[in-house]
């Protein structure tokens, strides 16, 4: 029996479509084993045996794996302070800075008032400048109002470091509220903060919940302000506790695995429950810019 | 409304860059009880003279055309990869962005590890390629260094990038798509003549803060190699550190940090004058 030239051809489309779509999973995948793979591996290095980490070369797919490295490092090291004072910190930065950014979108969004445009390349310019020029400075205004070897004085700096971007963000969130809207719930007789809670928070909620993200992440993850500014050991936080085990040679480094491990799963597992809001959240401040 | 955030973000970067622009025309030193004597443009002018300054400038700008450039074409990529319909693209997603979330001080831990001379697994890796028979230098060899530098500063940065650029061609009209597709357009074209202009402001803002957050990006280098061998990985913001706090010359550190200011302000007059050229103004 011959087959049909048309059915042939479909039949040809048909199988380059598939091999289409297989090349496309086979890509998404080794893409994402790609990105992973440090996450994985420092994960795997903290649940294999201590003697096994100096094994060349590495197994990909240990054997045995355990958690003693977990109950040890907490033992010998004060990581669950670390873990408690980087969440209060990181909290404490997403509450103030969430009340600063706001004020500062509304601000730039609804009024319109001379200087406007100056405050806005103001917010950029502050991204220019790098921690350890900031440092200092700082440090010496924080001993005069001794917010030094505080949390509120890192929560204040990690805030401002944070700030520009999220009104930046929020910004566009808050342009894309047509304002005939809120201008007609002004004229209903409802107050500015009224439109601003009742209409203009709750419309921006993706936005809101973006910046929130982002300012979690700054203040989990700041290490210059941190380690000048924090002193006492009872108020370090985690990035500078994990920063002591670069270089040194006494914790085994499975142990430091361990603890990198339980520093990084926060974050993690925060991103993941979030991850939604973020992509509707930055579009509205991506695209206004 | 705007005016206790003005004051406030005036205190933490105003202030500073004031006091960084005086204590850069002093012989100022971290820890001295004596008041910093006015020196001019002393400086500046030991600066200039300085090889070794030089030398950082030059990385500085390596390292931001060759990790920028990097960071932008494969977060050009992976989003236009997570832009096409599948199955699974949901949790394809939140994989390859979760370096955005991992703490920077971990991610230099593990990496340091990686690249482990003996031990790291990016040995493997290396060896698996033709031709490499040893392990190399990863973190010692000044070339080595730079690219190791470089492949960890993309891994942590093209995904969230990546993201912002995958939000900007959801909000491409698909319409737009199926009308060129009667036209006969390829897929080239479509790209050419609608995904890129539909992009473009976007790439555009994105591009700027690539590049003003990389010339200030400090832990990953200064953690990783902190700078070394000598300084020949050091840009201006880890040798600025290490002038001003572990050398403690604040003043030298200061004309350092308003070298590199300037550096990022040039940039940024640059992209304003190129948006408005093209009518695509964002500022």
């Amino acid at each position: 029996m011959r087959k049909s030239p048309a059915l042939a051809s479909q039949r040809w489309a048909l199988v380059r479509k598939r091999a289409g779509r297989i090349a496309l999973y086979v890509t998404v995948a080794f893409v994402c084993v790609v990105i992973v793979f440090p996450l994985y591996w420092l994960v795997i290095n903290a649940l294999i045996p201590g003697r096994e980490v100096f094994q060349y070369p590495p197994a990909f797919f240990p054997r045995t794996l355990r958690l003693n490295a977990y109950q040890e490092i907490i033992q010998l090291h004060p990581i669950l302070t670390w873990l408690k004072n980087s969440v209060i910190v990181s909290s404490g930065t997403v509450l103030l800075a969430l009340i600063l950014e706001i004020m500062g979108a509304y601000a730039l969004s609804r009024h319109g008032w001379p200087g406007r445009g100056l405050l806005a390349l103001g917010l950029l310019s502050t991204q220019m400048i790098p921690s350890a020029v900031l440092v200092i400075p700082i440090f010496i205004i924080f001993r005069q109002a001794s917010l030094v070897d505080s949390h509120i004085g890192l929560i204040s700096v990690d805030t401002a470091l944070t700030v520009p971007v999220g009104i930046w963000i929020l910004k566009g969130a808050f342009d894309t509220v047509p304002e005939e809207i809120s201008d007609a719930a002004l004229a209903d007789g409802c107050t500015e903060l009224g439109v601003l809670i009742r209409m203009l928070l709750p419309l921006s909620l993706p936005s809101l919940v973006a910046v929130a993200v982002i300012a979690f992440f700054t203040a989990w993850d700041e290490y210059v302000f941190a380690s000048v500014f924090i002193i006492s050991q009872s108020l370090r936080v985690f990035s500078v506790g994990i920063s002591t085990f670069i270089g040194e040679m006494a914790t085994p480094i499975d142990l430091i695995f361990a603890a990198a491990s339980i520093f990084v799963i926060a974050p993690l597992i925060f991103y993941a429950i979030v991850e939604r809001y973020l992509i509707s959240g930055l579009s509205a401040g991506a695209v206004k810019g | 409304m705007a005016l206790p955030v003005a004051i406030y973000l005036a205190i933490v970067f105003a202030y500073p860059i004031g006091q960084e622009i005086y204590l850069s025309f002093t012989d100022a030193r971290l820890l001295d009880r004596t008041p910093p004597a006015w020196v001019g443009l002393d400086n500046y002018r030991s600066l200039a003279g300085s090889g070794k300054f030089w030398l950082v400038i030059g990385n500085t700008l390596f390292y931001a055309v060759v990790a920028n450039a990097a960071i932008i074409a494969l977060a050009l990529a992976l989003a236009l990869l997570l832009n096409r319909a599948f199955r699974g693209r949901k949790l394809a997603r939140v994989i390859t962005s979760l370096p955005w979330a991992f703490p920077e001080v971990a991610a230099v831990l593990v990496w340091s590890w990686m690249y482990n001379k003996d031990f790291g697994v990016m040995n493997v890796f290396v060896r698996w390629l033709p031709g490499v028979t040893e392990n190399p230098s990863w973190l010692l060899d000044p070339k080595m260094a730079w690219f190791s530098i470089v492949l960890m500063t993309v891994w942590k940065i093209f995904p969230f990038f990546s993201l912002i650029i995958l939000t900007a061609l959801q909000l491409i009209d698909k319409e737009l798509y199926a009308a060129a597709k009667i036209d006969g357009a390829g897929s080239f074209q479509l790209f050419r003549h609608i995904t890129l202009p539909g992009i473009a402001p976007t790439l555009g803002i994105m591009t700027l803060l690539i590049t003003i957050w990389g010339f200030r990006r400090f832990s990953i280098i200064y953690l990783l190699t902190g700078g070394g061998p000598g300084v020949r990985t050091a840009t201006l913001v880890v040798f600025t550190y290490i002038t001003a706090i572990r050398s403690l010359n604040v003043g030298l550190g200061g004309a350092m940090a308003i070298v590199g200011l300037i550096m990022s302000l040039v940039i940024t007059v640059i992209y304003v004058f190129v948006t408005r050229r093209l009518g695509q103004a964002q500022i």
